[in-house]
């Protein structure tokens, strides 16, 4: 079992590192690192950087997110934050505020 | 068909900070911190968890370190290692796991804010966000009759049934899910009334009574005979102990009451005190005529103080066993001088106030009223004799060559000539001098007298013929005074 799931009632005071996926169902008050996939369920919460190899959100995420290789927000997903990745999508209804930095693939640890 | 999920830090996770929720945590990863959980708290192999855990049941058979408390049950597998207390309601050691720490049963659970949840019975919580206050009662025990919530959506049975789940959201259907967490059989039956050997480690049993009373008076033995103490220790029953001071000297205790060491009336020859009497004199519960006071009978008592300055006494004050103290004296060579009262008692119409005034006799004596009350009775000491001190003059002795006073009885008259120091006298603790020991009527001319120097042989009014020793006792006053004055 390598993936992390973060439950629905959880609630993570600090930071969350993982070299694999990591799925966010509950909250993190945090930063959110991992050097597979993050997924922010639709009752995710996130309030701090967020940094993957793609970052897939259809919740909320207030802070910088930063992708390798893609960043998609879902029509129920919300960034408040820039956004760093070579390759971004955004479907119909999703919400976001901030820049977008569409730079060459790069890895997740810079 | 979803299956319910549990939240998991997965191995390659790891957490720094507080983690809290309402669900159970299966940890494969690392987290750092703090861990409140409302649900069950499962620590698997290859897990660290080092943090300050509460949760509701906790499973552990990885690495713990931190304080665990718990509200139900604890486990302990085989491979689990804690570092820390432990609290819990229940404890369940598995041979093997190691704990260091203090392990605490309470015996009861604690009922958290939250339903009681463990790995035995599947969580029944719905996914939905909804407040805590509000959240209907979850037990799988609630009343029959007690409609949930929400339960339209979703059939009894599915619910009833463990690992049956909600839908999951198009996010967590592409995940793959993880297995649902096997519970061995062995979790789920209640410790068995018979103490295994890994729950007897969670068992404290008190020493009974009477060894911990043994055990104290094996100490104290030790301690008393290897530091020595006031007290000796008597081990009189059990459960019972009869402690006597040093140097008592009651009668000792009944045969079945003493202990297996010997009493206090002899006391140990290794320690003795300064109260103790030596060996080589014991106490006397009556006296010997030859050891009591010279002129008394009987016993006399006196206080317990400093050894007297009683003329030729040489021993010293013991204590007797009743508490009155006893003069255990031995009366040797007369080493003092002999006194006035030497030369008084060869006055037979002296009367007893000059007798008082010249006995150096300590304060509360019986023994100097014994002596007064003797030598008011005296007969007419005849020529020759040498009176001894204190003692009833039967006889008076010739004064001997070395004596120091001039006051003693000597052959003539009967009132005994005093003479006023002519030349130097020696101080005290001198020489005589020579014409201190020449008789004679005459009165010679008093002497000047140096610095501090003290008249020492000055004769009391009654002894002396007025005629004789008048003119040189009014003349050594006048001295002292013009002596005084100059100074």
């Amino acid at each position: 079992m390598s993936d992390t799931r973060i439950g629905r009632t959880l609630v993570i005071t600090g930071e969350l590192e993982s070299s694999a996926d990591v799925v966010v169902v509950g909250r993190v008050d945090g930063a959110v690192r991992a050097r597979g996939v993050v997924a922010i369920d639709r009752r995710g919460r996130v309030a701090g950087e967020v940094r993957g190899r793609a970052v897939d959100v259809e919740g909320e995420v207030e802070g910088p997110v930063t992708a390798t290789e893609r960043v998609e927000i879902g029509k129920e997903g919300a960034i408040v934050g820039d956004i760093r990745a070579p390759r971004i999508l955004i479907a119909d209804g999703a919400r976001f505020e901030g820049t977008v930095h569409m730079d060459r693939a790069r890895s997740s640890d810079d | 068909m979803t299956e319910r999920k549990a939240a998991v830090i997965g191995r390659e996770a790891r957490v720094r900070g507080r983690v809290a929720g309402d669900e159970d945590l299966l940890v494969f990863g690392r987290i750092e911190g703090e861990v409140d959980l409302r649900g069950a708290l499962r620590v698997e192999l290859g897990g660290v968890v080092r943090a300050r855990i509460r949760a509701t049941a906790v499973r552990v058979a990885g690495v713990v370190v931190g304080e665990v408390v718990v509200a139900d049950l604890l486990h302990l597998c085989s491979t689990a290692r804690v570092v820390g207390d432990l609290r819990a309601a229940r404890v369940v050691m598995e041979p093997g796991a190691q704990v260091a720490g203090a392990v605490v049963v309470e015996g009861e659970a604690r009922e958290a804010e939250g339903p009681r949840r463990s790995f035995a019975e599947p969580s029944r919580a719905r996914i939905q966000p909804q407040p805590l206050e509000a959240t209907p009662s979850r037990s799988p025990r609630s009343p029959a009759g007690t409609p949930e919530p929400d339960d339209a959506s979703t059939p009894r049975a599915a619910r009833d049934v463990p690992g049956v789940v909600e839908a999951a959201s198009p996010v967590e259907a592409a995940l793959p899910a993880p297995p649902a967490p096997v519970i061995p059989e062995a979790d789920v039956r209640p410790p068995s009334p018979t103490l295994r050997p890994a729950e007897l480690r969670t068992h404290f049993v008190p020493p009974p009574a009477a060894s911990a009373v043994a055990q104290a008076l094996t100490e104290h033995r030790a301690w008393e005979r290897d530091e020595g103490a006031a007290s000796s220790v008597h081990d009189v029953g059990p459960g019972r102990v009869h402690v006597r001071p040093r140097g008592d000297r009651r009668p000792p205790l009944p045969p079945d009451e003493r202990a297996e060491r010997p009493t206090l009336m002899a006391p140990p020859p290794e320690r003795p005190t300064s109260l103790e009497p030596a060996p080589e004199r014991r106490v006397s519960y009556r006296p010997q005529p030859e050891a009591s006071l010279p002129g008394t009978t009987g016993r006399a008592s006196l206080p317990v103080e400093r050894p007297t300055e009683l003329g030729g006494t040489t021993g010293r004050p013991t204590i007797e066993a009743r508490g009155r103290p006893q003069v255990d004296m031995e009366a040797g060579e007369p080493a003092g001088r002999p006194t006035v009262l030497a030369a008084q008692l060869g006055a037979p119409e002296l009367g007893a106030r000059a007798l008082r005034t010249s006995v150096p006799s300590p304060s509360r004596n019986v023994a100097s009223a014994r002596a007064r009350e003797s030598a008011t009775h005296l007969e007419p000491a005849p020529p020759g004799t040498r009176l001894e001190p204190w003692g009833e003059a039967t006889r008076i002795e010739p004064a001997p060559e070395d004596s120091r006073t001039t006051l003693a009885a000597r052959p003539g008259p009967a009132l005994p000539l005093v003479e006023a120091v002519p030349s130097s006298t020696p101080p005290r603790g001198g020489s005589p001098s020579a014409a201190g020991r020449a008789p004679g009527p005459a009165v010679p001319a008093p002497r000047e007298l140096r610095g501090t120097e003290l008249p020492s042989q000055l004769p009391h009014p009654s002894m002396v013929a007025p005629s004789a020793v008048e003119p040189a006792r009014r003349r050594v006053l006048v001295r002292l005074r013009r002596r005084g004055d100059e100074d």
